[in-house]
């Protein structure tokens, strides 16, 4: 069974940290914070990867650090951040409620430029150009009337969208020279929109919420940006079990212990009576699954059912898994180099409990199933935890590491490993 | 002054308990940091033998945390309006319950009183602790959605970077280190 190795503990940031996320083509790592900036990290990945599924433990690591200190001008805590596909963009979204737009520039320095005309210098390998670049704001994107709460590119970069606490969802075209049309504003929901994802290779974007729906919205051929199917959960949790080969830190990190158990006898916090807020949700890679948390802790499975883009989602599995709200859901495809067509990757999930628990999830005929891999408790010592990502690349290098982020501000980097 | 008070006669009751002082006043309470009882704060002073034990915050430590904030529309403390009481706080390993009795059904500050609780216990209590607020059952027309806000920690956070809310709830905590004192 593998095992989460913590293989990075980075620089903290000085409040919470609310997200993390992979560069899809770049060897960078993006966090934001309550702090108002943004950290990069940069990293190398081991020269000769592991023929395995997984590394062991003594393998060579990927080695972080930290790269550049982005203060933005956002005036409140940025919430969210995403990376345009191609890796060159980054938006983030701030409960000042505005979206912001950064790109690698090399800042104009008047005199230098002068200087150097004419002076032959070679290009130095691997990097564009002498200068430094800076990443800067090009661009604020300002509509939302109140906290902005999530950020995301399509998965062909053409469309960027943000959700607010006004409720609403934002489609945003993106334009030549950090231009970028808004094309649409979904109004639906009837509270905080906490989250928004694209499907892995449509045009679909889902929206969870406060509100306790998940809406899925697509460009409608015949009209415009339209809600086609408003999900709502239904099914009871299952528990989750573990077998009894089952590796001792499974169990550690998913059964209450005797301490957790008194306390659990001691007080039972009553659960909230409102419907439960749904707080993330992650696409399956092949883009035939959605996966939801909410403020009870069960991770939901939704399933496609057909392949026209407003074929209907239903629910198929809720597992119960953490005790507090899930925060945050990462979805990566297999890291075997030859999956099983039913292989549907790793789900990674992350909450207020301060855990992060890792499922295999793979398809059978009449539905899917979720089994535990690997779970760390405490991950961010007494802290939640509010992100996970993947590292998710074009070139597939690096599948396997997991980031995670939590309200000590801190970032860490974890990787699966094969043995106990 | 022209406002219409939600409830403009409230009944105000004596206190009851003293306060307890276990341990050490500090400053004044300022934003985030003093008077926090930390971990490290504590006065190990009964026999360091057994090093890492430390000593757990009861429900009454917790009601003393409490009972002197002021509400948010009279300048009476949260103890005398029995808008918190020592018998509706729970603690048990790292987690924290307190049950808040609005003074009536329809009170509009119920929000700001429960944002008010989470702030304090917030910079006050080691970040171990878990805290859930509740409003206690039967007592409010809305108490399941104002739960649901109270438990949103995204909600809380904005509300603390809102100055304005910021300044009312600074207002609150202003008394909250009398601890029952007068």
């Amino acid at each position: 069974m593998p095992q989460l190795q913590l293989i990075a503990e980075l620089p903290s940031h000085s409040e919470p940290a609310w997200a993390v996320t992979f560069n899809p083509t770049r060897s960078l790592l993006a966090s934001c914070s309550t702090d108002r900036s943004i950290r990069l990290f940069s990293y190398i990945l081991p020269s000769s990867p592991s023929a395995d599924n997984f590394p062991s433990s003594s393998d060579p690591k990927p080695v972080f650090s930290l790269n550049k200190v982005v203060s933005t001008d956002h005036k409140r805590t940025v919430r969210s951040i995403a990376w345009s596909p191609d890796g060159r963009t980054l938006a983030s979204g701030s409960f000042d409620s505005t979206v912001g737009v950064w790109e690698e520039v090399i800042p104009s320095s008047d005199n230098e430029d002068e200087d150097q005309e004419g002076v032959y210098k070679p290009d130095v390998e691997g990097e564009d150009s002498k200068e430094e670049k800076e990443w800067e704001c090009v661009t604020t994107l300002e509509g939302h009337e109140s906290e902005c709460k999530s950020v995301a590119f399509s998965s062909d970069g053409a469309l960027l969208a943000s959700c607010s606490r006004d409720k609403s969802v934002w489609v945003w075209e993106v334009q030549p020279d950090a231009d970028f049309e808004c094309i649409a504003v979904m109004m639906e929901h009837s509270q905080d929109v906490k989250c928004i994802a694209w499907h892995p290779h449509e045009e679909i974007l889902a929206s969870a919420s406060y509100d306790s729906h998940i809406h899925l919205a697509f460009d409608d051929p015949d009209s415009d940006w339209m809600l086609f199917q408003k999900l709502h959960a239904k099914l009871p949790p299952t528990p989750l079990t573990l077998s009894h080969d089952s590796p001792a830190s499974l169990i550690n990190a998913l059964i209450p212990s005797p301490v957790e158990k008194e306390a659990d006898k001691q007080l039972d916090v009553p659960p909230l009576e409102e419907e439960e807020t749904v707080w993330s949700l992650a696409f399956s890679p092949d883009g035939g699954y959605l996966a939801s948390g909410g403020d009870l802790g069960g991770i939901r499975i939704w399933k496609r059912q057909g392949n026209q883009p407003d074929s209907t989602w239903t629910e198929v599995l809720h597992l119960a898994v953490h005790t507090r709200s899930i925060f945050s859901l990462a979805w990566s495809p297999s890291p075997s180099p030859s999956p099983e067509p039913t292989d549907l990757g790793l789900l990674a999930s992350a909450g207020g409990d301060g855990k992060i628990v890792v499922f295999q999830l793979t398809s059978f005929e009449s539905g899917v199933s979720m089994k535990p891999l690997a779970a760390i408790k405490d991950a961010h010592g007494v802290s939640d935890v509010n992100s996970v990502g993947w590292c998710i690349r074009e070139d597939k290098k690096g599948l396997g590491i997991l980031s995670s982020a939590g309200d000590d501000g801190s970032v860490k980097v974890w990787r699966l490993v094969s043995d106990v | 002054m022209s406002r219409q008070l939600d409830n403009d006669n409230p009944t105000i009751f004596a206190p009851t308990a003293s306060a307890t002082s276990k341990r050490v006043q500090q400053g004044k309470a300022s934003l985030w940091a003093s008077e926090a009882l930390s971990d490290d704060e504590y006065d190990y002073d009964s026999a360091s033998g057994s090093g890492e034990d430390r000593e757990d915050i009861d429900s009454e430590e917790v009601y003393d945390l409490l009972r002197s904030i002021t509400d948010p529309e009279h300048p009476v403390s949260l103890e005398a309006l029995r808008v918190v009481n020592p018998d509706d706080i729970h603690v048990a390993g790292n987690r924290v319950l307190v049950y808040l009795t609005p003074t009536i059904p329809h009170c509009s500050m119920s929000t700001l009183i429960g944002l008010s609780l989470r702030v304090r216990l917030l910079r006050a209590l080691p970040p171990r602790y878990r805290v859930d607020i509740r409003i206690k059952s039967g007592t409010h027309q809305s108490e399941h959605a104002v739960n649901k806000q109270l438990n949103d920690k995204e909600r809380v956070q904005a509300a603390l970077e809102n100055k304005h809310l910021l300044s009312v709830v600074e207002g609150c905590l202003s008394t909250a280190d009398k601890r029952g004192r007068t």
